[in-house]
């Protein structure tokens, strides 16, 4: 293998930051000097670039997974209410399968929730407070 | 800030506000791997949901030897794979019916792009998305993938190539 041979193989993890010190100083050195690899550097920044380049926040999907997530986990709200839109919302379920925390509520903000009131727990699973 | 490490091991003491933690943390990563390796949206939503699940079910048994991320995304790959199988032989039962698309949450990825990227074999779409969507070590994609680091730097190799040949 030349040593062209291993810059190459090094670059996709140089251009991500992953490469450790040693092996970033010797693909830096052989850039300099080499035409080849520079061109074929260029080629895998824009590559990456172009694979990377759509990072969206999903919202929508995120909350609509998590409740059926939360339905096939056992968390069955008997009723809830949801008020708000996609960006911000509040969100209160009752569970009457749960006597000691019954209610939940939660607010979300761009899909993130922050959980206000209620406790839950794994069926079949016991929690700390229900042990004492 | 817990880990994610450290909410994993609370997932498996059934800690719920943890495993809503972990979830928020990781939901869009694994849609979109599962994405790229189901190339379907609604499917995508599927894997997602069954890899979820899985973690919940089997956080207990996350031991440390990988990343949490390289765990879940291998969890991932393995739902995907047991997905598309199922779909190839029939025998995945009918889901409810898919949530109308919202066009605020379309993946908007340059036409040119998801087309180039379609045109690659699954193995080397995934060795793409690890290492330059995710910025995944050489060793944690290998991980993930569950081949030799050589195998990802050459299938990473070839479709650089031939990514760059149809966009450049």
């Amino acid at each position: 293998m030349t040593d062209c041979d291993k810059i190459l193989e090094m670059m996709p993890w140089y251009v991500t930051g992953k490469l450790d010190a040693k092996d970033t100083a010797a693909l830096a050195a052989h850039i300099q000097t080499c035409d080849a690899c520079r061109q074929e550097l260029a080629e895998v920044v824009w590559v990456r670039h172009a694979v990377s380049s759509e990072k969206r926040d999903l919202p929508t999907v995120r909350q609509r997974v998590w409740r059926k997530v939360m339905s096939r986990a056992g968390f069955r709200d008997m009723a809830h209410v949801d008020i708000g839109s996609m960006l911000v919302g509040f969100r209160l379920g009752v569970n009457a399968r749960r006597p000691n925390s019954p209610v939940r509520a939660s607010l979300h903000v761009m899909g993130r929730n922050v959980r206000i009131v209620g406790k839950e727990r794994r069926e079949g699973c016991e929690t700390t407070d229900e042990k004492k | 800030m817990r880990t994610d490490e450290a909410l994993l091991w609370a997932v498996g003491q059934a800690d719920r506000a943890a495993f809503e933690e972990l979830y928020d943390r990781h939901a869009d990563r694994v849609y979109r791997f599962a994405l790229s390796l189901v190339r379907n949206g609604h499917l995508a939503e599927e894997v997602l949901q069954e890899t979820m699940l899985a973690v919940w079910k089997q956080a207990g048994k996350f031991r440390g030897a990988s990343k949490a991320t390289t765990w879940i995304l291998g969890i991932t790959r393995n739902q995907a794979h047991g997905l598309l199988r199922r779909e190839k032989k029939g025998e995945r039962l009918p889901d409810d019916p898919p949530d109308e698309p919202d066009p605020a949450e379309t993946v908007e990825i340059d036409v040119r792009v998801k087309q180039a990227l379609e045109s690659l074999s699954p193995e080397h779409q995934e060795a793409l998305h690890l290492v330059f969507y995710e910025d995944m070590s050489l060793a944690d994609a290998a991980t993930v993938l569950g081949v030799p680091e050589g195998t990802v730097k050459s299938r990473l190799f070839y479709a650089r190539k031939a990514l760059a040949k149809e966009l450049l």
